[in-house]
């Protein structure tokens, strides 16, 4: 078989063979294998693998301990008015575009949102986050690279009294920098001075091509902020997100968006079928092969 | 990058230290070891077990040896050099202005790379020019037109009416007399079939000396498969990782390495400028290794 042979077609040939009988040590093998390039950790598959053994493996099986083991759906916190979301994550994995797609979705829905830009770090940052959002019916408030990101926010929650929905495009950041982790909190705090339900939701963004560092990543950036989701993005890949189920067992933060795309409307809520779905071959939706 | 993955192997050869003979049984105990190490440092499955076969077959059973970890330790390095290639410098373009073509997934860090690869070479005695070739990302060209000035490096744009100029590339090529031009590319996923089709023909017309693939060091297993697409479409002839200061384990360079057959030439370790080091395979695999001395240690076996 060559390298990267079996990547198509993922489950389902080896599922259907051994419809119903017991599994062969080669076929609890493949099995295992396919989870773990679904990016499940491997204490993750094992565990699955073995629930599998124990309820008789048939498709149906699979899918509904998959299923079972799936974080859950959960809406997105915007029903008090404003609200404030932090988007966050390490370098590069979609955080702007996100906040974009967001800043697009709730624009058509006809709130008033207020996009904030507090990536003053990297070089045009401030100019990619504007220029997505120019076209549209939204607020932004940035301003120097350079200058205190603290200061934007602060400045764009008292002059926005009328806003419903605050995003805060945060600088990239390396879940091994502590340093950048804390100095996340300070700029959280920021919004607590206006008020303590503020932020409704801190976002992190994790990438589908890093796979199971994405749990990495979580099991970093929760020590110190209070993450209440998170996104998934760059499933048009290749990638399945088995590290979704990893970080719902340790941390219970749950999956909120899934982005799929680099076009304003690439974004949708998170489903556990969709996931689970795309996990076994079938394609609904938004991921596919 | 790699420490962890270090720290992990080296407990795998550890219970090997005092036993006088290698059996078939220590064999298959250590590379089944070795696997799930590999597995579990984010290593692509595919090229766990295309790994774990190579070594399958070098290995053998051993009487009489001095050391048994000191032959699968030496067995592993040759693998793992091998794996990881050897440095050498970029091509040069003796008739003109030497081409690098950068390209990789959306967010990679291309556009940083071009950056830190041109203020590199510039210490190293060149005049650079950065060439913006992105026209997707919004303010991509900006970017890197900022990054230019604030290193005192050259920009050129060769973006018009939402594309890739070619013509006006090859013009620029024509008449510049500076050392080198680096292309930055747009993000581009392995699955985008038009995308990898662009690619391929900007560097069908434009023939450069290296085209560059940047990868993100914190890629989980969809390395290889990145690896191989773009492998296809373009003839990738070095990799630089990215963010490596965000991996510790450094399984997708395994797997990029491996995929791709070339070697990986840099290593971007933050996302200042001088955070940007060559990438030396035979240092690398040693460390990894736990080997102090390569040279040495290969002459003692
Ligand atoms: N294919 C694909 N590309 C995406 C997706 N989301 C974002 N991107 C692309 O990924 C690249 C990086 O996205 P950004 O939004 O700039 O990422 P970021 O996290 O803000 O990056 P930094 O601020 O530099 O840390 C851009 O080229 C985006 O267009 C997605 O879901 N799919
Ligand atoms: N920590 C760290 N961050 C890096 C490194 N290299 C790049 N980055 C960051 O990664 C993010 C993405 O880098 P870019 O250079 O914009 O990536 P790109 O590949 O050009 O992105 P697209 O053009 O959207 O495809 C930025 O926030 C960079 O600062 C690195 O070696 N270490
Ligand atoms: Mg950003
Ligand atoms: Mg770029």
């Amino acid at each position: 078989m060559g390298l990267l042979d079996g990547f198509k077609a993922f489950f389902h040939q080896t599922v259907l063979k051994m419809q119903g009988k017991a599994l062969t040590p080669e076929q609890e093998e493949e099995l295992l294998s396919k989870l773990i390039m679904a990016d499940f950790s491997l204490k993750k598959a094992q565990a699955l693998l073995e629930q599998i053994k124990e309820k008789g493996n048939n498709v149906d099986v699979i899918r509904e301990v998959l299923l079972s083991e799936a974080p859950p759906f959960e809406p997105l916190r915007d029903t008090s008015v404003p609200s404030v979301f932090f988007i966050i994550g390490v370098n590069g994995v979609g955080k702007t575009t996100t906040v974009a797609k967001l800043a697009h979705m709730y624009a058509k829905q006809g709130k008033n949102v207020v996009v904030v830009g507090a990536d003053t770090f990297r070089a045009a940052a401030q100019d990619q986050l504007s220029t997505l959002v120019n076209r549209m019916p939204v607020t932004y408030v940035g301003g120097e690279r350079g200058s205190d990101s603290g200061s934007i926010l602060y400045k764009a929650l008292l002059e926005n009294p009328q806003a419903s929905v605050f995003l805060v495009d945060t600088a990239g950041r390396i879940h091994t920098s502590r340093a950048l982790i804390d100095e996340l909190s300070k700029l959280i705090k920021v919004g607590k001075k206006f008020s303590e339900e503020f932020p409704q939701e801190v976002l992190l963004v994790l990438d589908g091509t890093q796979g199971i560092q994405g749990y990495r990543q979580a099991m970093s950036f929760v020590q110190g902020t209070p993450i209440t989701g998170l996104v998934l993005t760059k499933m048009d890949s290749t990638a399945k997100g088995g590290m979704i189920f990893s970080i719902w067992d340790e941390l219970k933060i749950p999956v909120k968006l899934v982005c799929f795309g680099q076009q304003l409307d690439d974004i949708d809520f998170y489903s556990p079928q969709r996931v689970v779905d795309a996990i076994l071959g079938n394609n609904g939706g938004g991921n596919n092969d | 990058m790699f420490e962890g993955l270090a720290k992990r192997i080296q407990n795998v050869f550890a219970p090997f230290g005092s036993k006088g003979l290698l059996k078939q049984e220590d064999i298959d105990q250590f590379l089944k070891d070795l696997r799930w190490l590999l597995i579990e440092a984010d290593v692509s499955l595919p090229v766990v077990n295309e790994l774990v076969e190579r070594l399958r077959e070098k290995l053998k059973p051993q009487t009489g040896i001095v050391s048994p970890q000191d032959y699968l330790l030496k067995t592993v390095y040759e693998e793992l050099t091998a794996l990881l290639g050897s440095y050498r410098p970029l091509k040069v373009n003796p008739r003109g202005i030497s081409l690098y073509v950068l390209a990789g997934l959306q967010g990679s860090g291309k556009t940083t790379t071009a950056a830190k690869l041109g203020y590199f070479l510039k210490r190293n005695g060149k005049s650079v020019v950065l060439g913006a070739a992105d026209p997707y990302r919004p303010a991509g060209a900006e970017q890197l037109r900022v990054l230019a000035s604030e290193n005192g490096l050259y920009f050129e744009s060769f973006v018009e009416n939402g594309k890739v100029d070619i013509a006006k590339i090859q013009s620029f090529m024509k008449k510049s007399l500076h050392d080198v031009l680096i292309l930055d590319t747009a993000g581009r996923l392995h699955v985008e079939t038009d995308m990898l089709q662009e690619l391929s023909m900007i560097n069908k017309q434009l023939n450069p000396q290296e085209v560059l693939l940047v990868v993100d060091a914190m890629l989980g297993q969809e390395a290889a498969n990145i690896a191989k697409s773009f492998k296809e479409a373009a003839p990738v002839s070095g990799v630089i990782l990215a963010k490596a200061d965000g991996d510790e384990l450094g399984g997708a360079a395994l797997s990029v390495a491996y995929v791709s057959g070339v070697p990986i030439l840099f290593m971007g370790t933050g996302e200042h400028i001088r955070d940007f080091e060559p990438f030396d395979p035979n240092e690398t695999a040693a460390m990894i290794l736990g080997i102090g001395n390569p040279k040495a240690f290969l002459r003692k076996i």
